[in-house]
């Protein structure tokens, strides 16, 4: 007994350091993996509210190159008029399409908070269900693709953006239409990959790679990168693509979340049908 | 100086390392994706004589700081924690004779510069390679994860090595 209690009050750190490990481990699997993001809403709040301040404060420093950008994608939209009507009421912009049935309407928001240099990454917007924000719900910048809303909580969302393992989103070559898949292989933010390209139809160095479209969530055309260089797959036949992102998203701030108004229902036609 | 301003410093030095960590070097990317994690030096430099269960303690409060604040899912707590249970085992082979205050710290000025350097390298690569094994490692990429890990390694010795010259002179 004496012997004991003599081993515990020697080594009773090691307790103490299981305890905590303990701990530590249960916050790493009360995070579902898809979910992985944060440690609950209340830290989450914490976290936001501090990065907002933050925000407020940095983004003085950065208001030369944002505007420089906003007056370039004001631009470009002026001389998509012509083609598209739009009406702005408060902070929302609507675009109708063709048939006069309005798809598409953006909301903007500001990234306050992101990492970039982990495997999975995750950015923090200032707009959450408060401001009609849901889950699944495309996220664009002036400069190209960022990625899809993960989570939301009153007034925050949490962002998947393209830097992440599990974000895989159809795009297609702009000049000649061949669709692939891009994903990300960690390593740096400024380039990511297109896997599943058919190598039947030549492909050059510095082609524009944009959204298909294909998945309801995120409008088609939207720029994603560059074709920097690419390799043929031997035993696929599929091109494997380096591509250069179009957007810097370590120093994006401005992003447009999109509501698209025919999501639920081309969510219930897919209903049942397997994937695979 | 007293105890009591131990304390005080001490609480000092996890506000401006967590502080420096999620401000400034949270937002360092080299090359894309090498991210100095100094708030390690938190736990390396606490004074020799800090009790076993106040180092667990405290590596654990800072691993949770940053991993709030860095949408992290636990595995800086977890690393770090783990940091602080083998920390006294590096520093038993420099304290063996010596007699020591209660406020001498590990710092490149007590140490001298080889020992603490290797104090730091063989505690920054073990929370590195802990750390990238919990976040990144898959079998199918290893050698980015290797790059990685000794990439960051060098960054986050280099800055701990500056930052220890800048701060921690010795006091005449």
């Amino acid at each position: 007994m004496k012997g004991l209690l003599r081993f515990i009050s020697r080594f009773y750190y090691i307790f103490l350091f299981l305890l905590l490990e303990g701990m530590a481990v249960t916050f790493i699997y009360n995070n579902s993996y898809y979910q992985s993001s944060v440690m609950g809403n209340f830290f989450n709040n914490i976290a936001a509210n501090i990065y907002t301040k933050q925000e407020h404060i940095s983004q003085y420093f950065g208001l030369v190159s944002e505007n420089e950008r906003l007056v370039k994608e004001n631009a470009a939209l002026r001389s998509k008029l012509k083609t598209s009507y739009m009406t702005i009421i408060n902070d929302s912009t609507y675009v109708s399409d063709t048939i006069y049935s309005q798809r598409y309407s953006y909301m903007t928001a500001t990234i306050i908070s992101r990492t970039i240099g982990k495997r999975n990454n995750i950015f923090m917007v200032n707009k959450g269900e408060k401001q009609g924000v849901e889950v699944d719900m495309g996220v664009i910048c002036s400069d190209g693709l960022v990625g899809v809303v993960l989570k939301t909580t009153e007034n925050f969302a949490l962002v998947m953006p393209v830097l992440h393992q599990d974000s895989k989103r159809s795009v297609k070559n702009k000049r000649t239409q061949v669709t692939g898949s891009l994903t990300w292989r960690g390593g740096s933010y400024l380039s990511g990959q297109v896997v599943d390209y058919p190598s039947s139809i030549p492909l050059q160095k510095g082609d524009t790679i944009v959204t298909s479209g294909f998945s309801s969530n995120i409008p088609e055309g939207i720029v994603v990168g560059y074709v920097q260089d690419f390799v043929l797959d031997e035993a696929t036949g599929f091109y494997v693509i380096d591509i250069n992102f179009a957007a810097n998203y370590n120093n994006i701030e401005n992003v447009y979340i999109i509501k698209s108004f025919y999501q639920k229902e081309e969510r219930k036609i897919m209903e049942g049908i397997k994937d695979e | 100086m007293s105890r009591v301003q131990l304390i005080f410093l001490g609480c000092l030095h996890f506000t401006l390392i967590a502080a420096a960590q999620i401000f400034i070097f949270n937002n360092f990317h080299l090359l894309g994706y090498i991210n100095p994690m100094i708030y390690v030096w938190f736990v390396l430099m606490l004074p020799y004589k800090t009790p076993h269960w106040a180092v667990l303690l405290l590596a654990f409060a800072m691993g949770l700081c940053i991993d709030i604040f860095s949408f992290g899912q636990g595995f800086h707590t977890a690393v770090l924690t783990f940091i602080g249970l083998i920390r006294p085992f590096f520093l038993n082979f420099y304290t063996g004779n010596r007699d020591i205050t209660f406020w001498q710290r590990p710092t490149l000025s007590d140490m001298g510069f080889m020992q603490f350097a290797f104090y730091v390298t063989i505690s920054v690569l073990a929370h590195h390679l802990l750390f990238f094994s919990l976040d990144i490692f898959r079998p199918s990429e290893i050698l980015p994860f290797l790059f990685r890990v000794v990439l960051s390694s060098l960054a986050t010795i280099s800055v701990i090595l500056i930052c220890d010259i800048t701060f921690m002179r010795k006091r005449e």
